[in-house]
């Protein structure tokens, strides 16, 4: 089978669950609809699974990368809940990040209150990343919670209508201004 | 033979650039002799991360390092991204620059991540291909990695010492020699790398990579950079040492960031491994 067949067979299988689970109930079926011999199947079967959970955990490693304040405020419960609104195909890391703040906002966190506004408040940088402009209201403090989390400090929210604007230029520096000033 | 070509001056032991430990970085600027940069993370930047780039590049040499070139890919590179690294490499005029053995885009997906390529003639031959083509936009020299292979890719032909070889000697690239990636396969493959030993081109490898990982709950090997390295990659660093020309050595630490005296105190173990010290 030529190299480009068995690569694009390879990558739709690592990158589409479903194609996947349909691999894993009728090896046989799926490897003859993608061109694959049974040798090729055999050889691919074992590993699969791992090599697909380990794309998996690098878009939510990358994520948190791009959402770190998030992460931290999540602790372990951000793997989970990263994982509950995962989307497929990949888009990239952008896009996982935009989409986890999108899952996370539709689903407020009783223990967590002003979650919401700290993963808006985040997204503000992705989102103006190579330029564009954002302005966006928050219910809390968010600058002060964003602080506590990046000190290590125990986040003490504070209700207090708060605005933030992102601005950047193309191939300019990022221009942040919050109101009210602490 | 590429090589031996590449500027003869030993680099030293370094580290992967990450920007969490930047500032320790700096406090303990000689104990570290050059730094390896994730390339893709300086495409399309920001204006502060280039800054960045600059201050980095002002203090140690910086080698770029790949992660989406995909040489292995039988459809051909992505032009764009080719254009964006040979902006890259001219902005930073590294002594080489690195890739990887593997593929990471098929049949209009992108993978995002390194999926190993099948130990065969076509696949060494398209790998040459596209090596080709990213020499007529970048003359740097460039150097290949071989990876952890996470499952094995159909129609092998030959084994991976001998696949790893073959690409380099028909590419004419040198060797990013991962010892942490190397001792893996073996293990998770059933093979003694004690004896495999005389079956890879150590005179081709130009850099090495160094680094930890864990294993997972089948007990295989995985190559997570979130652990110190184990012995068995200081052992083949000595190899290394003994057997090729390396220009310097990278500790790659990517997750679980240790105290930062850690990763120095592997950093000397790798010179002593090298005989470097």
């Amino acid at each position: 089978m030529p190299l480009a067949e068995v690569q694009a067979a390879l990558a739709r299988l690592v990158t589409d669950s479903q194609a996947r689970a349909a691999f894993q109930s009728d090896p046989a079926a799926v490897a003859a609809s993608l061109g694959l011999s049974s040798g090729d199947m055999q050889a691919i079967s074992r590993g699969l699974d791992k090599f697909a959970g380990t794309l998996k955990a690098k878009r939510r490693l990358d994520a948190a990368k791009m959402l770190p304040l998030t992460a931290r405020a999540l602790g372990a419960d951000f793997a989970r809940r990263f994982r509950a609104g995962l989307t497929e195909p990949a888009q990239g890391t952008r896009a996982d990040a935009l989409g986890f703040v999108r899952s996370l906002s539709r689903e407020p966190d009783p223990e967590r209150p002003w979650l919401v506004d700290l993963v808006r408040y985040e997204a503000g940088f992705v989102e103006t990343r190579s330029d564009g402009l954002r302005l966006k209201g928050f219910r809390y403090d968010v600058t002060g919670i964003a602080r506590a989390l990046e000190t290590g400090a125990v986040v003490a929210p504070r209700r207090r209508f708060t605005f933030a604007l992102w601005f950047r230029w193309p191939g300019g520096r990022l221009v942040l201004r919050v109101w009210p000033q602490r | 033979m590429v090589a031996a070509a590449i500027e003869a001056t030993r680099l030293g032991v370094g580290l992967g650039y990450r920007p969490a430990f930047r500032a320790e970085l700096f406090l303990n600027r000689l104990r570290v002799d050059f730094l390896e940069i994730t390339a893709d993370h300086y495409f399309d930047a920001t204006r502060e991360k280039l800054d960045e780039l600059d201050l980095l590049a002002a203090h140690f040499t910086l080698i770029p390092h790949g992660l989406d070139l995909s040489l292995g890919s039988a459809e051909g590179l992505d032009d764009a991204y080719l254009d964006k690294f040979a902006a890259l490499v001219e902005r930073v005029k590294p002594p080489f620059w690195s890739e990887h053995i593997a593929f990471t885009r098929a049949g209009g997906r992108s993978i995002g991540h390194l999926a190993p390529m099948p130990h065969t003639k076509e696949a060494i031959e398209t790998i040459a291909r596209n090596v080709e083509r990213t020499r007529r936009a970048i003359p740097t020299p460039l150097i290949l990695e071989n990876i952890t292979e996470g499952f094995v890719a159909p129609g092998e032909e030959m084994d991976e010492p001998e696949f790893v070889a073959g690409v380099l000697a028909v590419s004419g690239c040198g060797w990013l020699c991962d010892v942490t990636n190397l001792w893996t396969n073996a293990v998770n493959r059933g093979r003694d790398w004690t004896v495999e030993l005389d079956r890879w081109p150590w005179e081709m490898a130009v850099q090495a990579h160094f680094a930890g990982g864990r294993q997972g709950r089948d007990g295989e090997w995985i190559d997570s950079h979130d652990r110190p390295a184990p012995p068995e990659a200081f052992a083949l660093l000595g190899e290394l040492g003994r057997r090729g020309s390396l220009r310097g050595a990278i500790l790659e630490r990517d997750e679980d960031l240790p105290p930062f005296g850690e990763m120095l105190a592997e950093l000397d173990s790798a010179r002593a491994a090298l005989a470097w010290a």
